[in-house]
């Protein structure tokens, strides 16, 4: 039942999921919480291919990358909700179809 | 079936249902609490794949700061249901969704054809421990470790700029930003 194939079919599930969220909502919340679900997918995959192909010496390259990919979520959080709370303080919504001016 | 293929299954069924709620729920709270689920069920997949740092890495970075992060501009947005902006029609959101299901099929032919193991490989009692994975981060991936740590710093200071300056509204004509922010004030 632990296959690769079910892990990367489990990661594919859950970045798709993530892909409707960003395309489908307009709430910047929510969308951001989507491109999370996303690295997640991600995540799932990398790990999954470090079980299956552990190399030598107990040193997973995946699991490093994990870590990274953890990094690179956090600042993306953190950059997002300072956008969306200085675009709210100034707008009052936080619907992503309203943010045209953003562009300049 | 034995016992690590049940909760390989049940933490999958959790991560998708907690991912399908967030996606799909209305308000931003309720997509946050969804969220959680998500999480916590990502960190038992991580942790049935032989990777016990990074499952605790999940509670603890997504789980403890993310997630909280998120309730902190949720609960200081205290959206009315006005605020919340409106949705996309229901034939776009449709359309969206087929979309999605179009590239999970494209991934799962693809990763259906291709020759992958079946059978997992019998693994040293180190693997995965945190001394492994920071033994190769130090070494082999020293570097992206430390052009990550240059990512953080500008994340910081972009985060901080952010919540810190009042935008211009856009009507006003362009007028080249005045030497101290708070010179209206």
């Amino acid at each position: 039942m632990i296959t690769l194939p079910n892990c990367l079919l489990l990661s594919a599930l859950l970045f798709a999921t993530g892909v409707f969220g960003v395309v489908a909502r307009r709430n910047a919340l929510i969308v951001l919480m989507s491109v999370e679900l996303m690295l997640n997918g991600v995540n799932v995959a990398f790990v999954a291919f470090a079980r299956f192909y552990p190399g030598g010496a107990g040193a997973p390259a995946g699991h490093v990358f994990v870590l990274l990919t953890m990094a690179v979520a956090a600042a993306e959080a953190a950059v997002g909700l300072a956008i969306v709370l200085a675009w709210f303080r100034n707008r009052k919504t936080t619907d992503t179809d309203e943010m045209r001016t953003m562009r300049w | 079936m034995n016992l690590r293929d049940f909760f390989f299954v049940l933490f999958s069924f959790l991560a998708v249902f907690g991912a399908f709620l967030t996606v799909t729920r209305r308000s931003p709270m309720y997509s946050a609490m969804s969220l959680l689920v998500f999480f916590g069920a990502i960190s038992g997949v991580m942790m049935i794949l032989a990777a016990p740092f990074l499952a605790l890495m999940q509670m603890m970075v997504y789980a403890g700061a993310i997630l909280v992060l998120f309730l902190f501009v949720i609960m200081l947005l205290s959206l009315r249901k006005e605020e919340l902006g409106g949705e996309r029609p229901w034939p776009l959101q449709l359309l969206a969704g087929c979309g999605c299901a179009v590239l999970f099929g494209l991934l799962a032919v693809a990763i259906l054809r291709a020759e992958l193991p079946r059978t997992a490989p019998a693994l040293g009692p180190e693997f995965g421990s945190p001394e492994a994975v920071g033994r190769a981060m130090f070494s082999e991936y020293v570097l992206a470790f430390e052009i990550v740590s240059v990512l953080i710093l500008a994340a910081t200071l972009g985060a901080v700029v952010l919540a810190k300056k009042h935008l211009e509204p856009p009507a006003a004509e362009e007028t080249p930003a005045p030497p101290h922010g708070e010179a209206h004030h």
